[in-house]
């Protein structure tokens, strides 16, 4: 039976400050929703208060300006969303001792975790494990928490709301009466959604559950339906291991003392290069470091620097950290150094420089570095190298396809452009063999079986066994040959094909009528 | 059991169980973007859960006749389809175009498929084309970069290591396609015809794949029947008698 619990910790941002700055708690003081940070912050709104702030009749949603007029020294503080992501990834590693999986619900801010809870009837009961739960929360300095246990992850998040209580277990069978009189407002829903619920005298979960499908999805569309499951306790939010926590820091003991980086410029090269050679190898980037500098272990100065853009080149770190320096110089001289990047974000793979396409005229619009490319490469290799490859409707194989300089915007003349449908229809993503010429296509002799009557159109015995690379190779599978000859304007070409098989190689045999000679023109690879 | 010893059974069941406890994207944290597969199911499922890696060589590598550009084709065309701009560097000019044509005006969307070949009659050195695989590299243009070494070529010490130089400040894959096995990089795969099972109608390549000293085999079929089928129009009739 799978079983899902639910921790809450109300206004977890105002919890995540109060626990970094233990001082606020004893005050009224508001969370601004720094959105519009150009204007003066007076101006801004209040996206969420201490419970202090709110006793004073203080709400979210006004502005500080006006939130000062009813007090007049009210305290403020900006989002701090890293503060928030640390805060939750720290709650993450002291809950993982307690289950495997463990999900945040909503933004890193909200405050809500999922855990799995199934099988805990041999560990002591779910009774138990709330009660480690919220033990290890308070430890971890969180003062208002609120856990539910329930067969989904709505009605756990539901069981979170009850009052009066820290925790709420809904008995397995329990559910659908649990759900039965709670209002409607606990649905994850939009606000338009739960108006209309509203308008419409929908109050209680109940009621909506009561409705029959076909009508909720005609006046509500998929998000009714979604509600109206969740109102029955239908959840299928699944629960999933957390992502490995990582870090990423190097330190290196000088044994001397140093006043600034250019002493030891070296050293810190080699100790960024180790740095953002591990940060490639995990595909990441820096977008954050802290460089602390030590005087005999003691820290004395820390440098918490943001990168204005992701970078895993150690050359770029490091001028990043001189300039830091500049402009606020050392105090003392540092025996040691320690770099961590304490945020990182995935490697951008985007190329730096696209190959710019108009789609609208069909033409090609090159970029000035990409012509330069290829002028580079055409000097170093000679003129038509770069090419692409254009299909020619013709038959013989070294005459079905001809390579054009990528430059060259139209195909030349003599070029027969085949059927799109009938290449659509018969190349099937790339199902086939490949062909490369024979470099050394010299004529081959064959051993020919005498006792075989065939239907090629010169009547001549089947190959059994050809000599190449200075040795007899055994054909252990022969096709029929295609028989093709044309040209006779040019050249007369008079040709039979073999996909021929030995022990080693598939190749194509070629039986030229005209001089009655075998060949291996091409291998297939 | 503290966090950190859950932690360290999870990675250690992901080691032996791949794929059944995390995937590779909880396990790295990254963005696999696409590129690590190939297409080919069962080469996939040897290299889960990541099979190329950017800024890595990798090493395609069979004898003559081997199959290796035939699985290699349908990876192109896979990485066509995804977007991906591929330049091919084929240093022998041993490729036919009418193989290559259809991926490049059927797959091809917005991205680019190049392909570098000796002009006719010039013949260039390995080190000519080990700097233009440096040019492509250092462009920061093209997402994947495959070197075909052709037939018994190989490339030095010297070479791996400008190119391994190269490709710290890339972003692009190299492929070296070859006919002889390397021990530089940490991903190889080798092919090979089926012997046992060489039938014209479907043969078999085997596959040994080696990662991080890890090897694993497996076989992929692949057919014939539709390969090269460029021809529109029944054939024109030729006119005279066959010993005219």
């Amino acid at each position: 039976m799978n079983r899902i619990a639910c921790l809450r910790i109300p206004r977890f941002a105002i919890a995540v400050h109060e626990k970094r700055e233990p001082e606020l708690s004893e005050i009224p003081w508001v969370l601004l929703e720094g959105k519009n940070t150009n204007s003066s912050v007076y101006q801004q709104k209040i996206a969420m208060c201490s419970y202090a702030a709110s006793k004073q009749e203080i709400s979210p949603g006004i502005k500080l300006a006006q939130a000062c007029s009813l007090r007049a020294n009210i305290s403020w503080r900006k989002p701090d969303h890293f503060l928030y992501e640390q805060a939750s990834a720290e709650i993450i590693q002291t809950l993982l001792t307690y289950s495997p999986k463990i999900n945040v619900f909503g933004p890193q801010d909200s405050g809500i975790f999922l855990l799995d809870a199934s099988g805990l009837k041999l560990l002591g009961g779910e009774d138990k494990f709330c009660a480690s739960v919220l033990k290890a929360i308070h430890k971890l300095g969180y003062k208002h928490k609120h856990l539910g246990i329930a067969n989904s992850a709505f009605p756990a998040m539901v069981a979170t709301q009850v009052k009066n209580q820290f925790y709420h277990i809904v008995a397995p069978n329990k559910t659908a009466t649990f759900l039965a009189r709670q209002p409607v407002h606990y649905l994850p829903a939009s606000k338009e959604l739960l108006t209309d619920f509203a308008t419409l005298g929908i109050k209680s979960m109940q009621q909506l559950a009561a409705f029959p499908a076909e009508s909720i999805l005609e006046r509500f569309g998929q998000e009714g339906i979604k509600a109206w499951k969740m109102a029955q306790g239908i959840d299928d939010t699944l629960l999933s291991l957390p992502p490995l926590e990582k870090s990423f820091a190097a330190t290196c003991d000088l044994n001397y003392p140093a006043s600034s980086l250019n002493e030891v410029s070296l050293v810190l090269s080699g100790l960024l290069s180790k740095l953002t050679d591990d940060l490639k190898n995990n595909a990441l980037r820096a977008e954050r470091l802290i460089v602390s500098f030590y005087s005999d272990d003691t820290i004395f100065d820390e440098r918490d620097i943001k990168l204005i853009r992701p970078s895993n080149h150690s050359g770029f770190l490091q001028q990043v950290i001189k300039l830091s320096l500049n402009k606020k110089p050392l105090e003392r001289e540092f025996t040691k150094i320690k770099v961590d990047v304490v945020r990182f974000s995935p490697e951008s793979w985007k190329q730096e420089h696209v190959l710019p396409y108009d789609s609208d005229d069909d033409d090609e619009i090159i970029s000035n570095d990409l012509l330069l490319l290829l002028q580079k490469v055409i000097s170093r290799l000679g003129e038509n190298t770069v090419v692409k490859p254009i299909s020619n409707d013709q038959y013989f194989p070294d005459q079905a396809g001809v390579w054009m300089p990528v430059l060259q915007k139209q195909a030349s003349s003599n070029l027969l452009t085949p059927d799109k449908t009938y290449l659509k229809q018969f190349t099937k993503n790339g199902a086939g063999l490949v062909m490369r010429k024979n470099p050394n296509a010299a004529p081959v002799m064959v051993k020919l079986d005498a006792s075989t009557s065939t239907d090629i159109p010169t009547e001549i015995p089947r190959p059994q066994a050809v000599y190449y690379q200075q040795q007899w190779h055994k054909i252990q599978s022969l096709s029929s040959p295609d028989y093709l000859s044309g040209k006779w304007w040019e050249e007369n070409i008079s040709k039979s094909y073999y996909v021929a098989a030995s022990s080693q190689s598939m190749f194509l045999l070629v039986h030229n009528h005209r001089n009655n000679k075998w060949f291996i023109e091409y291998f297939f690879d | 059991m503290t966090a950190q010893q859950v932690l360290a059974l999870k990675q250690s069941l992901e080691e032996r169980f791949p794929g059944l406890w995390l995937n590779g994207e909880n396990l790295s944290g990254a963005e696999i973007s696409g590129f690590g597969q190939t297409g080919i199911e069962r080469i996939d499922a040897c290299l889960s859960p990541r099979a190329l890696n950017r800024q890595r060589i990798t090493h395609w590598v069979g004898p003559g006749s081997s199959g290796k550009t035939t699985l290699l084709r349908k990876a192109v065309a896979k990485w066509c389809e995804a977007e991906f701009n591929i330049v091919y560097i084929d240093t022998q000019g041993q490729l036919m175009a009418n193989d290559w044509a259809y991926i490049n005006e059927n797959h091809c969307k917005k991205n680019r498929l190049w392909f570098v070949r000796p002009d006719a009659g010039e013949v260039k050195t390995l080190n000519h084309y080990v700097g233009v695989v440096d040019l492509f590299l250092a462009s920061r243009a093209f997402d994947i970069v495959i070197m075909d070494l052709g037939t018994n070529q190989k490339l030095s010490l010297l070479s791996y290591s400008r190119l391994q130089r190269a490709l710290q400040n890339s972003k692009s894959a190299l492929l070296v396609v070859g006919s002889q096995a390397d021990n530089q990089g940490n991903i190889q795969l080798g092919f090979q015809w089926d012997i046992q099972s060489v039938q014209l109608h479907e043969p078999q390549i085997a596959c040994s794949i080696t990662k991080n000293g890890l090897s694993s085999k497996t076989e992929v079929a692949v057919s014939l029947d539709e390969s090269n089928c460029l021809f529109t129009h029944p054939q024109i009739c030729d006119r005279r008698s066959r010993e005219a």
